[in-house]
């Protein structure tokens, strides 16, 4: 399986989805417009971090920190899976994917 | 019980004739100083000085004289200094106003005719227009603005009355009353707390249209002269922009330091910053210590309600012992705790409060809200320590405290209740892991309904996205006592394990 922008960008709407009891949001679809809070978000950022997180304690810090700020500013699937690529953390990374 | 009390407000710079009267004077001594910054959320801000602050709140007195007299106006409050001179304005004009903030559900409700407490008018940005009923007009904050120069509006005599929704202890939200007053004697407050002067720069990171962001954020700028920083909708990374560009005083919810503290750990220690403030909810004590040491100053949680104000603050903005309390009381105010068993704990019972910004009363609704020397009841269980400090040991609340917004649990089921495929249900709130608030109901549903066609109706019906229930819990029946009420510690028990949806 590829982990391109696309890969990463489906993961992550998937996340969203369930997040909010819907279908997965399509790349540019805006979490909060759909319905999400800030509680469903760090929801969201918390699986985002565990199915794709770098190993090590800081480096996941360091990803949870940027991803924060970016979906208060850039909520879609695709504005989060760019950070995520940035950081060089890609689903299966942590050992786990987003369906278990 | 001897009543502890606060120091009594200086008084100093206090002066009757509401908001108004005090921003022509921060017009008068600075008036090209930036008054009110608001982060657009596209970048960029939108940043007015005194000057211009005071001339957009007398154009909507002037106004004013257009609306329907004895009709409150809705105001939904986008933080926008424009937002500001509406509130200043119409209060000042003699209009009762009815602050809400951007999006809330509670807008519709408001607005239904059966609940309407009479609004005809209904004034907020550009974009609000057309969610409002037939009957009921819209106004931007411009246009409910006139030249004052002989469009005749003048102060009036009887200041307008500011009416906040509180969410209720129990049942449905209710309306209360505070003369603009009391607004500005509780800027006053936190003005001499926090030591405000025009030096300062405050960031509100909560909405303007709650008191805390209302009377500590607005009304303190406005009768210290500080800056004030607002920003449209929540972005912890504007709050870290302000923090490192030159704050000295943030105001947040826990839920805020939550959020803020990773971001932090990207950016400098905030330069300037000499108080961070928390209000609206419970601060846990590991997040108020990590969010202190991305700050370099602690949290210090302030204590009110929507009906009394101001109550108690933890002082110690510098430094100090890690305090459990919720501090001292604040300047005017008086405490008193009133036994529920004499043979219980010496210094615990509920806490009645007599404070210098108690509310009039509830819109609709006649009788004392107080006892005849003035003290108004709470229903927190507290303790005052030897120190004189004051610790919270049990709220009477029901409602749901979602990141300091509280959700009326009544009303999510009722919402829920209307599904056609719900049999019963209960909704209650639940702490996570994070010390964070998540709203739970616990359903009893007919064949072929699942809880995403649930959260779909909630959304459907108008419910803000912190109000759809986090989670949806399916039981077969609900746990009902021999009164036949629900069983909340019951239901508890039968759902907290694994929520239905969760698995999917």
């Amino acid at each position: 399986m590829g982990n391109g922008l696309s890969d990463v960008s489906a993961t992550i709407g998937e996340l969203m989805g369930r997040a909010l009891l819907r279908g997965p949001l399509a790349p540019d679809e805006d979490f909060f417009d759909c319905g999400g809070d800030s509680v469903r978000a760090v929801d969201v950022l918390q699986q985002l971090i565990d199915v794709c997180g770098p190993p090590g304690t800081e480096t996941a810090e360091a990803l949870r920190s940027t991803l924060l700020e970016t979906i208060f500013e850039d909520a879609t699937p695709a504005g989060l899976a760019k950070v995520c690529l940035a950081h060089a953390a890609v689903p299966g990374a942590a050992g786990g994917g987003p369906s278990h | 019980m001897r009543p502890a009390e606060g120091r009594v407000i200086d008084g100093s710079g206090a002066a009757s004739g509401g908001l108004l009267t005090e921003l022509r004077r921060r017009r008068d001594e600075r008036p090209h100083a930036a008054a009110i910054r608001t982060a657009r959320q596209t970048g960029g801000d939108h940043l007015v000085t005194w000057a211009q602050l005071y001339d957009a709140a007398r154009a909507v007195v002037a106004g004013a004289v257009a609306l329907p007299p004895g009709a409150p106006v809705l105001v939904i409050v986008d933080n926008t200094p424009a937002s500001a001179a509406a509130l200043i304005g119409l209060t000042a004009a003699g209009v009762d106003v009815l602050p809400v903030e951007e999006g809330s559900s509670y807008l519709a409700d408001l607005l239904a005719p059966a609940r309407n407490p009479g609004v005809r008018t209904v004034v907020g940005p550009d974009g609000a227009a057309g969610t409002e009923p037939a009957g009921i007009d819209f106004l931007s904050y411009e246009r409910c603005r006139a030249d004052p120069v002989g469009a005749g509006g003048v102060p009036a005599r009887r200041p307008g009355e500011v009416l906040q929704l509180t969410s209720g202890s129990a049942g449905e939200p209710k309306i209360v009353r505070h003369p603009v007053d009391n607004v500005r004697h509780g800027g006053h407050t936190y003005r001499q707390i926090l030591g405000l002067t025009p030096a300062d720069v405050l960031v509100a990171a909560v909405p303007l249209a709650h008191s805390f962001g209302l009377v500590g954020a607005l009304a303190a700028a406005v009768v210290s002269g500080a800056g004030l920083r607002t920003m449209r909708r929540f972005q912890p990374g504007r709050v870290a922009d302000a923090l490192t560009e030159d704050a000295t005083v943030l105001f947040g919810t826990p839920l805020l330091y939550r959020l803020l503290t990773p971001v932090l750990r990207r950016r400098a220690t905030p330069a300037r910053l000499r108080a961070a403030v928390s209000s609206g909810g419970p601060l846990a004590a590991d997040l108020g210590e990590r969010a202190r040491a991305a700050l370099g100053v602690p949290v210090c949680q302030f204590y009110g309600s929507t009906e009394t104000g101001l109550i108690s603050y933890q002082p110690d903005f510098a430094g100090g012992a890690p305090d459990p309390s919720v501090g001292v009381p604040a300047p005017g105010v008086r405490l008193r705790l009133v036994s529920v068993d004499p043979d219980g704990a010496p210094g615990v019972g509920h806490l009645s409060v007599r404070t210098p910004t108690l509310f009039h009363g509830y819109l609709g609704a006649s009788g004392p809200v107080t006892t005849p020397d003035g003290f108004y009841d709470t229903g927190d269980l507290a303790r005052i320590d030897t120190g004189g400090r004051l610790h919270l040991l049990g709220r009477k609340d029901t409602f749901v405290n979602v990141g300091g917004r509280k959700v009326n649990p009544t009303r999510v089921a009722r919402v829920l209740g209307d599904h056609p495929g719900v049999r019963d249900v209960f909704v209650f709130g639940a702490t996570d892991a994070g010390g964070e608030q998540r709203v739970q109901a616990a359903v009893v549903l007919g064949p072929g309904t699942g809880p995403a066609e649930l959260a779909e109706h909630c959304r459907t019906r108008g419910l803000a996205p912190y109000e759809v229930p986090h989670e949806f819990h399916r039981l077969p029946r609900l746990p009902r006592t021999a009164m036949g009420k629900v069983d909340r510690q019951a239901v508890v028990a039968a759902v907290v394990p694994v929520p239905i949806g969760s698995e999917a």
